[in-house]
């Protein structure tokens, strides 16, 4: 009798201390230095305390971890922490697999997240769904050697400014004067948050799934044209027209002398550039006479999915907590040139005095370019099918730099296709009320 | 078949022999068809949250599609072209390895190496070789600047995927088409070189007719598996670019159902796929394979 | 004797020869560019003739990459692929050729059909039935109504939930649903002399002896062509493995060579390096066929019957 009460006791005890306790999984899609800082924060969790473990997985890119998720959330062996990307937001929000972060931790000092951050991944009520992780934004990047050959003193910081210095470099015969890959994120997306315009109506779908695409009507319609244009006349060059065959390659190697590029490429760049080039980092140009606004924030955050016992959400809360830490943030952005997401951190950053340092030159321009003055329409997006959009978009203007049709002509294609993925997604997801 | 004093009897036997076998074709196969119909009559969501019936709207969509009818005119060029060349190349290879030449018994064996290399390691080859920039035709477009430009042009790229799908499928078509001719008795072209057929008339007139099932057969695995086989390729080497002009059905698919998410619409086109490519190998045997003279 | 044909012969071998350097041309450039080192190639681009750097560029695969063990990958699908394969449709054959059943046809039929829509057109529903292989039988309880009974027997329907996604079996039962091998036996088996079953018969040979003793033997050319053919097309997947395996070490190499091409990266490609890769990547393949080539032939031709 007595050996039995003692093993039941045992046994709740074992029980009681192992509920606390949890294994959790976490996915994530980054490779490279990237995946090897994630890891490290891994293996730093699970240094730091002994009542959770989380294993991270790499899955290789954000749409396999977001298909695979998407899997095995059907067949209900999910993890309990997944990161997803931007892209992928509106698809998330609406399909009650995820819990908010906010509702599960509600104690957080979630207002210290910098404003461009919370705005992408915040309900309609102002909830914060997921947790922003390693975000990047866009920023100008320019080999000040190969612009001062040219006679270019002073960085560019306005589109006229840019053109006048491509004009410069070449005539000083230089092949690629400005780079870009003519990517949906950097020349629509970024380019219409900071110029202040709509990508879609309905203030790019935050309210209500009945939004349609407006992109072919606002400005940026006019800058895709000018590209075309300017590409014509040799001034800005194409992923396929560099020898590297990568804009950042090919800025990295010195055979082009200006990009729009994101925050991360700055650790890769500084590294190619050391002892040849000089480089400068600046906040994303501007056309005169509009007025500046907040960039977008990248990359990827963290969500906590539904379906798991109260242990593993513990589990998940920790984690979440101790990637938000300061030290935490500042090692992540040292190693990868991601943007710290929280602005305590760069006051730990100008406290530490490494503030001039290489390794954080990206996070106060970052932070910076991100905390510009807000409109209804630089929030960011909340528009469904996304990706494929992302896509169509690529396919459209690619047509239209190889002279297959006119950019008017691409960007109305792209209209009307993204549109149809809208009302497509609007029925699958009848009757389910926008977050 | 064989009459019935050459077959056992068993009842239970023969089932317990196929049942593995028939249990992995039903789950691995017969079920994801099933599903694949099943879904087109659904708008699924992604995350499994609910699925609503919208009857034939999905094939409405999809067969009213733009995109979905390019991706599938340019898998009927490829199919066509890709096709025709993988077998014809092979075809003049074989007439010419058939021959008593030096160079024949080391050909054979040089012949049938691409086999072992799979789809993707040639895009990863071919991309680099075709590369504008540092492949065989950068002197070319040092030459003439655009000239050659897969990241741009569409066809340029498309002539890469060609080059590389006709690469992989030489050794396959090649082997058959020997045996075929090698197994054409000798006694047959010494009959037309007594009738004054020279050796050029012999190609023509005596071996071509007679390799007929072979060619057959060549073209039929070839126009099925075209449909699908360049997925590595493309994956590999463009990329479904540029502009759209290398994604061929089985990509876009992919790319639908793995990076849009968009299960309904992927399922949907797969069985469109589906019917097409049964319809298209059930007319090929009705129509082609009466004309063929299996005689010899 | 047949004329000297001299014209026609040179025309033959100038063919030869196109057709062989279209064929080791990239293998050769290949080969080339792999000892070639990375400055090197950022400097001249294609290398023309060989360097000395292989070596140093193939050790770089193994101590960098996830190849070593996507390898082992490989070798584990297309041996395991090859031999379910051989086994399966032997069985398969033998029971439908030598048995007096009325489902013959049928199944026969069934398994033929599965030849016409390769796994890569259904890839996608494919994926799900594999992230839970109970799909079916949930779904099935579900539409007949069983589970709703069941949950009022039980407190709780029937879920079942298996998925072999990132497993080795998962990578390889969706390829080796495949009917080539079945025809192949079949085929074979017709053109045996109906008197050798005769006499195995009236020597008492019950049906699994028959099997063993003389079939096996019997079709072990067969059996060699069909497990090369398996094997070689079982390294060579790439879009089932592409999906199927959730981490890079459940990936095969040939899905990890592709990856090694950096999608958005700073750099340009390490070229060097992956041709390094792609070489040892088809090592296991073109070894198999240089050593096999007379039952890959055989394969080949054995199927087109």
């Amino acid at each position: 009798m007595k050996i039995s009460i003692l093993a039941a006791a045992a046994a709740v005890m074992a029980g009681a201390c192992s509920a606390q306790a949890a294994n959790i999984e976490f996915w994530y899609g980054n490779t490279g230095p990237v995946e090897t800082a994630i890891k490290a924060q891994c293996d730093a969790f699970n240094a730091a305390q002994s009542q959770h473990k989380v294993t991270c997985v790499g899955q290789g890119s954000y749409e396999v971890s977001m298909q695979k998720a998407i899997a095995a959330y059907r067949a209900k062996n999910h993890p309990v922490l997944i990161q997803f990307f931007d892209a992928g937001t509106l698809d998330l929000m609406l399909s009650n697999a995820v819990v908010p972060v906010q509702e599960i931790l509600p104690d957080v000092k979630w207002n210290s997240y910098i404003a461009g951050a919370r705005a992408y991944y915040e309900t309609s009520g102002g909830k914060l769904f997921a947790q922003p992780y390693n975000a990047s934004t866009l920023l100008f990047y320019t080999n000040k050697t190969e612009l001062e050959k040219a006679g270019v003193t002073q960085t560019p910081a306005t589109w006229e400014e840019v053109i006048d210095a491509a004009r410069k470099l070449k005539a000083a015969g230089h092949a690629c004067p400005f780079v870009t890959d003519g990517d949906t994120w950097r020349v629509l997306e970024q380019f219409s948050a900071r110029h202040g315009l709509p990508i879609a109506s309905r203030h790019n779908g935050y309210d209500g799934l009945d939004a349609e695409y407006v992109f072919n009507t606002t400005f940026v319609a006019k800058h895709l044209q000018n590209l075309v244009d300017w590409r014509k006349e040799g001034l800005v060059r194409l992923n396929a027209d560099t020898k590297a065959g990568n804009y950042t390659a090919a800025f990295n190697a010195g055979e082009c002398a200006m990009m729009e590029g994101s925050s991360g490429s700055y650790a890769a760049s500084a590294k190619a550039f050391d002892g040849k080039y000089q480089i400068t980092v600046n906040m994303a140009p501007m056309y005169k006479g509009y007025e500046r606004h907040n960039t977008l924030v990248g990359g990827a955050s963290i969500y906590v999915m539904k379906g798991h016992d109260q242990a593993q959400v513990d589990g998940a809360k920790a984690f979440l907590d101790f990637l938000r830490k300061p030290e935490q943030q500042m090692a992540f952005t040292a190693a990868t040139g991601y943007v710290p997401v929280t602005n305590d951190v760069l006051d730990a950053i100008n406290k530490s005095g490494d503030a001039k340092a290489a390794k954080y030159a990206t996070a106060a321009i970052g932070i910076e370019s991100m905390n510009q003055p807000p409109t209804a329409d630089s929030r960011g997006i909340r528009l469904g099918f996304y990706v494929q959009f992302r896509e169509i978009f690529m396919e459209e203007t690619q047509k239209a730099y190889a002279g297959q049709q006119t950019m008017q002509v691409s960007l109305d294609n792209a209209k009307k296709r993204g549109d149809e993925l809208l009302r497509r997604f609007e029925q699958t997801y009848k009757g389910v009320k926008l977050p | 078949m064989t009459s019935e004093s050459t077959l056992f009897s068993n009842r239970w036997l023969p089932v317990l022999l196929v049942a593995p076998f028939m249990l992995l074709i039903i789950l691995f196969f017969y079920v994801p068809i099933f599903q694949a119909f099943y879904w087109s009559f659904f708008l699924e969501q992604p995350f499994g949250g609910g699925s609503m019936f919208v009857g034939l709207d999905n094939f409405a969509r999809v067969l009213s599609d733009r995109e979905f009818w390019q991706a599938g005119g340019r898998t009927l060029v490829f199919m066509v072209t890709a096709s025709s060349l993988a077998v014809l190349i092979p075809l003049i290879l074989a007439v010419a390895a058939d021959r008593k030449i030096r160079l024949s018994l080391p050909a054979r064996n040089v012949l049938v190496w691409p086999k072992g290399v799979a789809g993707a390691s040639i895009g990863v080859v071919f991309a680099f070789v075709f590369n504008p920039f540092v492949g065989i035709l950068a002197p070319l477009n040092k030459a003439f600047p655009g000239i050659w430009a897969p990241g741009i042009d569409g066809t340029d790229a498309f002539i890469t995927l060609i080059a590389a799908h006709v690469w992989s499928g030489i050794p396959f078509n090649f082997v058959i088409l020997l045996a075929g001719l090698q197994s054409i008795p000798r006694t047959m072209q010494q009959a037309a070189a007594m009738d004054g057929a020279g050796p050029w008339r012999r190609i023509f007139d005596v071996q071509l007719p007679l390799i007929m099932p072979q060619l057959f057969l060549t073209l039929v695995l070839e126009f099925t598996e075209s449909v699908t086989s360049a997925f590595a390729l493309i994956d590999t080497i463009t990329h479904g670019g540029p502009g759209g002009a290398t994604t061929l059905l089985v990509y876009k698919i992919y790319k639908d159902g793995f990076s849009g998410y968009d299960l309904s619409g992927a399922a949907t086109q797969t069985a469109i796929l589906m019917v097409f490519v049964i319809l298209l190998t059930a007319a090929q045997f009705v129509f082609l394979g009466r004309r063929i003279n299996y005689e010899r | 004797m047949i004329e000297n044909a001299r014209s026609l012969n040179i025309a033959a071998s100038v063919i030869l020869l196109a057709g062989m350097l279209y064929i080791l041309g990239p293998l050769y450039l290949t080969l080339a560019t792999a000892s070639q080192s990375y400055e090197f190639l950022l400097r001249n681009g294609l290398a023309w003739y060989p360097g000395d750097q292989f070596f140093n560029n193939a050790a770089r695969i193994f101590t960098e990459t996830r190849i070593p063990i996507q390898m082992l990958n490989s070798l584990a699908v297309a041996f395991s692929l090859a031999i379910a394969t051989c086994i399966l449709s032997f069985l398969s054959a033998y029971a439908i050729v030598y048995f007096r059943i009325r489902w013959a046809g049928v199944a026969f039929a069934l398994i033929l059909a599965t030849i016409m829509l390769p796994v890569d057109i259904r890839v996608i529903t494919t994926y799900q039935v594999a992230s839970n292989v109970f799909s079916p039988v949930n779904a099935l309880l579900d539409v007949t109504g069983l589970n709703g009974l069941i949950a009022k027997a039980f407190g709780a329907p029937v879920q079942l939930e298996l998925s072999v996604l990132n497993t080795h079996f998962g990578l390889i039962a969706p390829l080796v649903a495949h009917g080539t091998g079945t025809f192949l036996f079949r085929q074979f088996f017709l053109t045996l002399p109906k008197d050798l079953f005769k006499a195995a018969r009236m020597d008492g040979a019950g049906p699994v002896r028959f099997m063993f003793d003389i079939l096996l033997p019997l079709s072990r050319t067969s059996f060699a062509a069909l497990f090369v053919l398996t094997f070689l097309s079982g390294w060579t997947q790439y879009l089932w493995p592409l999906v199927a395996s959730s981490t890079p070490d459940m990936q095969t190499a040939v899905v990890g060579l592709a990856r090694l091409l950096p999608d958005s990266d700073g750099e340009v490609p390490d070229f060097p390096m992956i041709m390094a890769g792609a070489v040892i990547v088809s090592l296991v393949p073109l070894l198999m066929i240089a050593l096999l080539q007379r039952y890959l032939v055989q394969g080949l031709v054995l199927s087109e019957k």
